[in-house]
C-alpha cells in the first residue's frame, strides 16, 4: 500500500484535494457591516491559499442575520451575500486551493438557550441552513461545512448538558440530533448527493455534563448515515460555564502548556466508528508531528489556523522541506482574543509587540520570558490572571478581556451613567467587587442614586488612566476610586495593582490639569473594611465637594 | 625674545605673585572697571578680567583687557569655551594680544543654566585643555586648523585647576595634561579647605609639576556667614569647611573675621612648597584687596626687571 | 531608542484649534517602548482633546491609531483609507516620524504631538537617560564605554570640569531633578579604575572633528550597493 503523508492527495465525494492540510475556519472579525466580505477577508484567505493549503475552509458564516454571534461576522443569510462570497471563493480557487464555507447559527449570541427556542425557530433554522448551503454552492464554493460544534445553536442542541427540551428535538442523542439530520437530508434533497458536505462537531465537550466520546461516536455514525462526506472533529469551546477562559474553551485552542495535538486521540477514536475521512485540529503547528498524525492513520487530514497566522507560508515551507524557516506559533492565543481594538481583524499579535519588556519586568510571578526565537512568551500555566502586564503594556498587545468586543467603559459604565437622573452633577464611584465594598445597598435609600453610579470592578487598581478620561467624557464630573486597604486583604489576587491605582489617578489628574479641565477630578481613597461600610457617607461628601468645586469654577482644593 | 608680561616676569624672577579678579560692568561703560582697577593698581601684579562669569552677560573681557593695558595695568584675559567656537576664540586671542593683553587664562566656563541666559545654547567646541593646546600652537605660529599665522603670537598661557572638585586624583591628571599642552601658570579655585589643598600640592610635587608651572592659589575673603553658606551650596566646585562657617557665624564683625581668615590662609599657603603666589577673587568686595595685601606683608609689589 | 515627551496639552490644543477632525497616530517602535507616543498615549491624548472640546462646547472627531514605524512609507499605508476622513494628523512619533508623515502624505498636514528628546536607554522601567548625541565620531573606546559628549553637560573630552562634586554634575545645583545628574567623568573614572585602564585619561584628546556631526551640514547615509531601482 502506498504510504500516505501530508501531501498525499485525497478525494472526498467529488472534491479532489491536493494535500491533507486544511485551513481551519477561524473567525477573522473582518466582515463589513451586514456580514459582507471585505478586501481584508480576501487577502487573509488568498495568502494562505497561495501558500499551498489543500482546502481553505472559510470561517463561521452565519445563515441568519439575527441569530448571530458577536463581532464582525460573515453572513450567508440572503442572496445579496452571494456576490461577495463568490469573489472570495474565486480568489481562493485562483490561488490554487479548494474553497469551503462553514455555515453556522448562534442563539448564544442573543443570549438564548435551546430550551427557550420555539419549535418555529428550529424549523426556520433548518431551512436557513439548507438555503445557506445552496447560496454557498451558488457562490462557487467547492464544499460546505455544517458547524455543529463549539458554542453555537447546533452544538447546544446536540449537547446533553444544554438541550433539556421535551419535544422531538430533545431527549436522547437521536432526538438531540434530529435537527442536524433534517438539515443534511434537506440539503441532499435540494442539491443532490454529489455536493461535498462536511460536518464539524466536538468529540468531547470537556465540560461537566457535556457530551463525551460515548455520545459523539453515535453522532459520528449517524452523520455518516445521513450522507456527510467528511467529519471535522474538534473539541471543547463550550462557553456556558467558563466563557472564553474556561477549560472547555482552552481545549479547543490548546495553549503553550499542552503537548502537540492534544485532541488527535479523539479523531483517532471516531475514525474507528466511521468509514468517511476524519479531520483533526488543535495545536498541530509542529510539522513533524502533523505529518506523523496522517502517516500513522490517526486522522485523514489535519486542520490549523494559528500556525498559519504566525506564518502564512507554513505549508509552503513544510512542503519545501524547510521547516526551520517557519515563524513558529507559540500558541499564546493573543491572535484569537487579545486584539488591540475590538474591530481589529485576526492576526498574529507577536508582530504588534514592541518588545519593550514591560510585561517581563512587571509580572509579579516572573512568567513572561524571551524564548529561543527572541519572541516574548507567557508561561500561561502559572498565570494568575492578575492583569498586571495587560494594564501596563504600552502597545496594548497583552489583553485579558474575555470578549474582544467588550469595552468596559461603553458596556458597563456608560449605561449606568445614562441612567442617572441628575444632569447637573454626575459622579462615578469605582470600587472593589468583593468584601465589605459589597455593602452598598444604602445608596438607593439615601438618595444618592440620583447623582452617583456605582461600578464594581475586580480591583480599582486595574482601571487605566485612559479609561478614567473616557468616563469623564461621558459627562461625568468626578470619579471616586475607592480601594481597599491591602493590609486587610493580603491574599487578594489583585494585590499587585495596589501602587498603580494612585499612580494612574495621579496621571489622570496631571492630564486634567494640563488641559485646564479643573472642574473635573479623579480622587482615590483607601478604605479599611469598617470605613467601606460607610461608603455612602463618603460618597455624599465627595458629591458635596464636587458641587462646591463646580460652583467655584474648578478652584476647590480637594485636600 | 618674545614680549613678556609683568606677571610673567614677576613669576619667572621668583617673586611671590599677587593677582586679583575684577568682573566687568553690565553696561557699555568702562568707568566702573577703571575705578576698581585704579584702586588695585599698586597692590597686584596683574588683574584678571572675567569672561561673563557664572554665565551672566557682562562687558566683553577682551575690550576690558585692552582698556587696562591703556591704563598701564597688566591684565589676565580670561576665556571660556562655553560661548565661542574655535574661530571666535582664536580671533579674540588675536584681538586681546594686539591690544597688549598677553596673559591668557583658558577655562571651560560655568554652565549657562546658572546664569542670566539659561535658555541659551552652549558651544563647547573645545574644552579648556584643547584651548590651551590651540593657544600654544599659536605661539608657534600655527592656527588650530593648521594654517600658518602671519606672525607668531606672544602669550603667557594660564589655566585653572580646582583641587576641591572630585575625583581628586583626576585633578592632578588634568593639571598634568594642561602643563603637557603648554600651560605656564595656573590659578586655583578658592582655597578654604587647606588640608585638601595641601594633599593636592603634595601629589603635584610628587610629579614635579610645581617646577614646570607657576601655581597661584585662589583666595576669596568671606564677607558674612550667609556668603559662606552660599559659596558652599550654590557655587559649583567650592567646598567650605563647617568650622569656617561656624567662625563666621560666631564673629562680632564678620567682615573683619573674613579678612582674618584670609590672612591666615595666605600665611599657610606661603609655607606650602610649590605655591608661587595668590589670586584674590574678592567678588563684589574689591576694596578689601589692598588691605589684605598690605596686612599680608605683600606690599609694595616688586618691580620686575626686563 | 529615540525618546521623547508628549507636548504639553495646552500646546497641542493651540495647534489643533482650527480643526474638527483629527487623527492621532502613535508610532509602534521607539516611542511606544519609552511610553510617550504609543497607542496608549495616543488614546489618552484623544480623550483629553475630546474633554477639552466638550468644555468649550465645540465639536471634534478624534481617533487614536498606531503604525509600526512612521519613518517607513510602507507602514503608513494601513491608515490611508481612514486618513481621508480627517483634516489633520497629530503624530506622536519622534521628529523623524512627523517629517516622514508630511513627506509621504503631502496632502495632509501632520502636526507634532511629541517633543523628541534624543537617543537614550531605559535605566530601569520608567526612567530613560540620554546616551548618544550622534556626533559621528565615536570616542567610547577612550572613555570606558561612557560617552562624555552626551552625558557631560559641557561635552568635555579631557576630563571633568571644576564643577564635579561627589560624583554629581554642577548643573545638578540648578535642576529640579532631586537625585541630579551623575558626572560623566566620575563614571568614566570609576569604570576605567575598575578596568585598570586609567592611563587612557592621560592621553590628550585633540580638538574634536565636529564636521562629522550635524555641524558639517545635514548628514546623509548611503549604501549604493543596497539601493533598489
Amino acid at each position: 500500500m502506498e504510504k500516505v503523508g501530508l501531501f498525499t492527495p485525497i478525494i472526498i465525494n467529488k472534491l479532489e484535494l491536493k494535500n491533507r492540510i486544511m485551513m481551519s475556519p477561524a473567525f477573522s472579525n473582518s466582515a463589513a457591516p451586514g456580514g459582507f466580505v471585505t478586501d481584508w477577508t480576501l487577502r487573509h484567505y488568498q495568502k494562505r491559499a497561495a501558500a499551498g493549503v489543500g482546502l481553505v475552509m472559510v470561517e463561521h458564516t452565519s445563515v441568519n442575520g439575527y441569530y448571530i454571534h458577536g463581532g464582525n461576522r460573515l453572513q450567508v443569510s440572503t442572496d445579496k451575500h452571494i456576490p461577495g462570497l463568490a469573489s472570495l471563493a474565486r480568489t481562493i480557487q485562483h490561488a490554487g486551493a479548494k474553497a469551503g464555507l462553514q455555515i453556522a447559527h448562534s442563539i448564544h449570541g442573543v443570549g438564548l438557550k435551546p430550551d427557550d427556542l420555539p419549535k418555529r425557530v428550529i424549523l426556520e433554522m433548518i431551512q436557513e441552513f439548507i438555503q445557506g448551503a445552496r447560496r454557498a454552492f451558488e457562490a462557487g464554493f467547492d464544499v460546505v461545512e455544517l458547524h455543529f460544534a463549539h458554542t453555537y445553536t447546533m452544538a447546544d442542541l446536540l449537547s446533553r448538558r444544554t438541550n433539556r427540551r421535551l419535544d422531538e428535538y430533545g431527549g436522547d442523542i437521536y432526538g438531540r440530533m434530529r435537527a442536524h439530520k433534517e438539515v443534511i437530508l434537506g440539503i441532499r434533497e435540494l442539491l443532490g448527493s454529489d455536493v461535498p458536505l462536511f460536518a464539524c462537531f466536538s468529540a468531547d465537550e470537556f465540560i461537566i455534563g457535556g457530551n463525551t466520546l460515548k455520545q459523539t461516536r453515535i453522532v459520528a455514525q449517524e452523520l455518516e448515515k445521513c450522507g456527510i462526506d467528511c467529519l471535522d472533529v474538534t473539541a471543547g469551546v463550550r462557553f456556558d460555564d467558563g466563557g472564553l477562559k474556561g477549560y472547555s474553551d482552552l481545549r479547543g485552542k490548546p495553549t503553550v502548556e499542552y503537548p502537540d495535538g492534544p485532541n488527535v486521540y479523539l479523531a483517532e477514536d471516531i475514525k474507528k466508528y466511521v468509514s468517511v475521512p476524519v479531520i483533526t485540529r488543535g495545536k498541530l503547528g509542529n510539522p513533524d508531528f502533523a505529518a506523523s498524525v496522517v502517516e500513522q492513520g490517526r486522522a485523514d487530514m489535519i486542520a490549523m489556523i494559528r500556525p498559519m497566522l504566525a506564518d502564512d507560508k507554513w505549508v509552503k515551507k513544510v512542503k519545501a522541506g524547510r521547516p526551520e524557516l517557519i515563524k513558529t506559533c507559540v500558541a499564546c492565543n493573543n491572535c484569537l482574543y487579545k486584539r488591540r481594538h475590538p474591530d481589529d481583524p485576526i492576526k498574529c499579535m507577536e508582530r504588534e509587540c514592541a518588545k519593550c519588556l514591560t510585561c517581563l519586568r512587571s509580572c509579579p510571578y516572573h512568567l513572561p520570558f524571551i524564548n529561543d526565537q527572541g519572541i516574548l512568551e507567557f508561561g500561561n500555566d502559572w498565570c494568575d490572571e492578575c492583569g498586571m502586564c495587560s494594564g501596563l503594556c504600552p502597545a496594548q498587545v497583552v489583553r485579558f478581556q474575555t470578549n474582544p468586543q467588550y469595552d468596559w467603559v461603553l458596556d458597563q459604565v456608560a449605561p449606568a451613567v445614562r441612567k442617572l437622573k441628575s444632569k447637573e452633577l454626575r459622579a462615578v464611584i469605582i470600587n472593589c467587587a468583593s468584601g465589605p465594598f459589597r455593602c452598598d445597598d444604602k445608596f438607593m435609600a439615601e438618595g444618592l442614586a440620583h447623582n452617583v453610579a456605582l461600578i464594581r470592578v475586580p480591583c480599582p487598581g486595574k482601571i487605566e488612566t485612559v479609561q478614567m478620561l473616557r468616563i469623564l467624557e461621558l459627562g461625568v464630573d468626578g470619579i471616586l476610586m475607592a480601594r481597599c486597604t491591602i493590609a486587610e486583604n493580603p491574599e487578594c489576587k489583585y494585590r499587585h495593582h495596589q501602587p498603580w491605582a494612585s499612580r494612574r489617578v495621579r496621571r489622570a489628574n496631571e492630564i486634567l490639569n494640563e488641559a485646564q479641565l479643573n472642574h473635573k477630578s479623579v480622587i482615590e481613597i483607601e478604605l479599611t473594611g469598617l470605613q467601606a461600610l460607610d461608603l455612602s457617607g463618603l460618597t455624599r461628601e465627595f458629591v458635596h465637594r464636587l458641587q462646591v468645586n463646580k460652583g467655584e469654577g474648578g478652584t476647590y482644593d480637594y485636600r | 625674545m618674545a614680549k613678556q608680561s609683568n606677571l610673567q616676569k614677576v613669576l619667572q624672577q621668583g617673586y611671590f605673585a599677587v593677582t586679583a579678579e575684577v568682573g566687568p560692568p553690565r553696561c557699555a561703560d568702562f568707568a566702573p572697571l577703571k575705578e576698581k582697577a585704579e584702586m588695585l593698581r599698586d597692590y597686584v601684579d596683574a588683574i584678571n578680567i572675567t569672561d561673563n562669569q557664572t554665565a551672566i552677560v557682562r562687558l566683553s573681557s577682551q575690550s576690558c583687557c585692552g582698556e587696562l593695558v591703556r591704563m598701564g595695568i597688566d591684565p589676565v584675559f580670561q576665556m571660556t569655551c562655553r560661548d565661542r567656537n574655535r574661530i571666535a576664540l582664536q580671533s579674540d586671542i588675536l584681538g586681546a594680544a594686539a591690544q597688549g593683553a598677553i596673559n591668557m587664562l583658558c577655562l571651560s566656563g560655568d554652565h549657562q543654566t546658572f546664569g542670566s541666559e539659561p535658555n541659551s545654547k552652549n558651544v563647547f567646541d573645545m574644552d579648556s585643555i584643547q584651548l590651551i593646546d590651540v593657544l600654544a600652537g599659536m605661539t608657534r605660529g600655527v592656527f588650530a586648523g593648521g594654517d600658518r599665522m602671519e606672525a607668531p603670537l606672544a602669550a603667557f598661557i594660564g589655566a585653572a585647576v580646582n583641587p576641591f572638585a572630585d575625583p581628586l586624583e583626576l585633578r592632578v591628571s588634568r593639571l598634568r595634561k594642561k602643563v603637557k599642552v603648554g600651560a605656564q601658570f595656573v590659578q586655583t579655585q578658592c582655597v578654604y579647605d587647606l588640608d585638601r589643598f595641601a594633599r593636592f600640592m603634595e601629589m603635584v610635587r610628587k610629579e614635579g609639576l610645581d617646577g614646570k608651572v607657576h601655581i597661584l592659589a585662589g583666595i576669596t575673603p568671606l564677607k558674612s556667614a550667609k556668603a559662606a553658606r552660599y559659596m558652599r551650596d550654590k557655587v559649583a566646585g567650592i567646598t567650605v569647611p563647617e568650622d569656617l562657617i561656624k567662625r563666621m557665624e560666631a564673629a562680632a564683625d564678620p567682615k573683619e573675621e573674613g579678612i582674618r581668615i584670609c590672612l591666615e590662609t595666605i600665611r599657610q599657603l606661603q609655607e606650602i612648597k610649590g605655591v608661587a603666589g595668590i589670586h584674590l577673587m574678592a567678588i563684589a568686595w574689591e576694596e578689601a584687596v589692598p588691605e589684605i595685601v598690605r596686612q599680608a606683608g605683600l606690599y609694595p609689589r616688586p618691580v620686575a626687571e626686563g | 531608542m529615540i525618546t521623547g515627551n508628549r507636548k504639553p496639552l495646552t500646546q497641542i490644543f493651540e495647534m489643533i484649534k482650527f480643526y474638527e477632525r483629527i487623527l492621532i497616530v502613535g508610532c509602534g517602535t521607539c516611542v511606544t517602548v519609552c511610553m510617550s507616543g504609543g497607542l496608549k498615549e495616543a488614546e489618552e491624548t484623544a480623550a483629553a482633546i475630546r474633554l477639552q472640546r466638550q468644555q468649550e462646547g465645540r465639536p471634534v472627531r478624534v481617533a487614536a491609531r498606531v503604525v509600526e514605524r512612521q519613518c517607513e512609507p510602507e507602514f503608513l499605508e494601513s491608515l490611508d483609507a481612514e486618513l481621508e476622513n480627517y483634516e489633520v494628523v497629530l503624530s506622536l512619533a519622534c521628529g523623524i516620524g512627523v517629517q516622514c508623515y508630511n513627506l509621504w502624505r503631502p496632502n495632509k498636514l501632520t502636526l507634532p504631538g511629541l517633543d523628541t528628546v534624543g537617543a537614550g536607554y531605559p535605566v530601569k522601567q520608567g526612567l530613560w537617560y540620554e546616551a548618544c548625541l550622534s556626533c559621528g565620531d565615536c570616542m567610547l573606546a577612550h572613555t570606558g564605554g561612557i560617552c562624555p559628549i552626551a552625558r557631560c553637560a559641557k561635552s568635555l573630552q579631557n576630563g571633568p570640569c571644576g564643577g564635579s562634586v561627589k560624583g554629581k554634575c554642577e548643573v545638578t545645583k540648578v535642576t529640579t531633578v532631586p537625585e541630579g545628574h551623575d558626572c560623566a567623568w566620575q563614571l568614566i573614572y570609576d569604570r576605567l579604575t575598575a578596568l585598570g585602564k586609567l592611563e587612557l585619561l592621560d592621553e590628550v584628546r585633540p580638538p574634536k572633528n565636529w564636521s562629522k556631526a550635524h555641524h558639517g551640514g545635514p548628514r546623509k547615509l548611503e549604501r549604493e550597493d543596497m539601493q533598489i531601482g
